[in-house]
């Protein structure tokens, strides 16, 4: 995986400058990477249409659009629909935006649809939510664990403070963020080998 | 052409003829089609031109001269009509999505 040793050192880290990343983010990495990641891309269609000899050139054209939005929403913080109505803002602005979630997001139309507050968690914690798209891969391979306990926390954390109120919610979901973050920022630098191991990395 | 130029990014290399000489000929269908299958270059003030200069490769032609004869070689079809309907299209991306997605699961089928 892109995540550890050499490939991660000297490929994948390009990708991860951004731990909050914003849309344009989406396509900020190496060229290694995209040539990488980029086969998955291509080698769908081609497979398909090797084996199954109907497929139209359009629509891989439709399918690379489509992953492009994918991955601009993935990467902005917002939700899929917000990115047709606001492209500009959705590329280009890095806000502290961690509690900007639309209900019109699509993961709330499509529960397994990862969308921005799954992948957001990738570039925080590093360890955790590889997939693309969808969610239920993470959970088939046990690379959501550290998400999952995150979500486990701030859902106990709020059933415990039904009185506190909503500013006091937030500071301390804040506080669980960072906790990740920091967490992430210790396995970035295991991964690049520049501090000795102290777990097992995916 | 002119309008294109003065949209683009960046300026064009070349200044564009002030005053011809001669009258302007009328454009025949060969002239045209050769626009149109970019035996030039990939027409400025376009995002793929953009794309182009930056990266010092023509995409255009890389497209048609690597990637469609490829693409053909196994059984796609390019530039035929009728182009598929959105019930054929739908169930094929769907399955590329899928298959993206457990494409980057391939060091870990371990972990299943």
């Amino acid at each position: 995986m892109l995540h550890t040793g050499l490939l991660y050192k000297h490929i994948h880290k390009i990708h991860h400058k951004y731990s909050a990343p914003f849309g344009l983010a989406a396509e900020y990495a190496h060229p290694a990477e995209v040539f990488i990641l980029g086969t998955g891309t291509i080698a769908g269609p081609l497979l398909y249409c090797y084996f199954m000899r109907n497929l139209h050139i359009l629509t891989v054209y439709i399918w690379i659009t489509l992953r492009l939005f994918q991955a601009i929403d993935a990467h902005s913080g917002y939700g899929m629909i917000s990115v047709m109505f606001a492209i500009p803002q959705i590329l280009l602005i890095h806000p502290c935006r961690k509690n900007l979630d639309f209900p019109w997001s699509l993961q709330h139309i499509i529960p397994f649809w990862s969308g921005a507050e799954h992948h957001d968690f990738h570039h925080m914690a590093f360890t955790n939510n590889f997939s693309t798209s969808f969610r239920w891969c993470d959970r088939l391979f046990g690379t959501d664990t550290k998400y999952q306990e995150y979500r486990a926390r701030v859902q106990a954390m709020k059933a415990s403070m039904k009185t506190a109120t909503k500013q006091e919610q937030l500071v301390i979901e804040k506080r669980l963020l960072a906790d990740v973050e920091a967490e992430g920022i210790r396995a970035e630098a295991e991964a690049e080998g520049s501090v000795p191991k102290t777990m097992k990395i995916q | 052409m002119d309008y294109h130029r003065r949209y683009s990014i960046f300026p064009a290399m070349e200044a564009p003829a002030k005053q011809s000489p001669h009258p302007p000929r009328a454009v025949g269908v060969h002239e045209a089609s050769s626009i149109l299958a970019f035996h030039n270059r990939a027409p400025s003030g376009t995002f793929i031109s953009l794309l182009s200069r930056i990266h010092g490769i023509d995409f255009l032609r890389l497209q048609i001269w690597l990637f469609h004869p490829m693409a053909e070689s196994i059984g796609m079809s390019t530039y035929h009509v009728p182009l598929p309907s959105l019930k054929v299209m739908a169930p094929q991306i769907a399955f590329f999505f899928v298959f993206e997605d457990f494409f980057h699961y391939i060091g870990q089928f371990h972990n299943l």
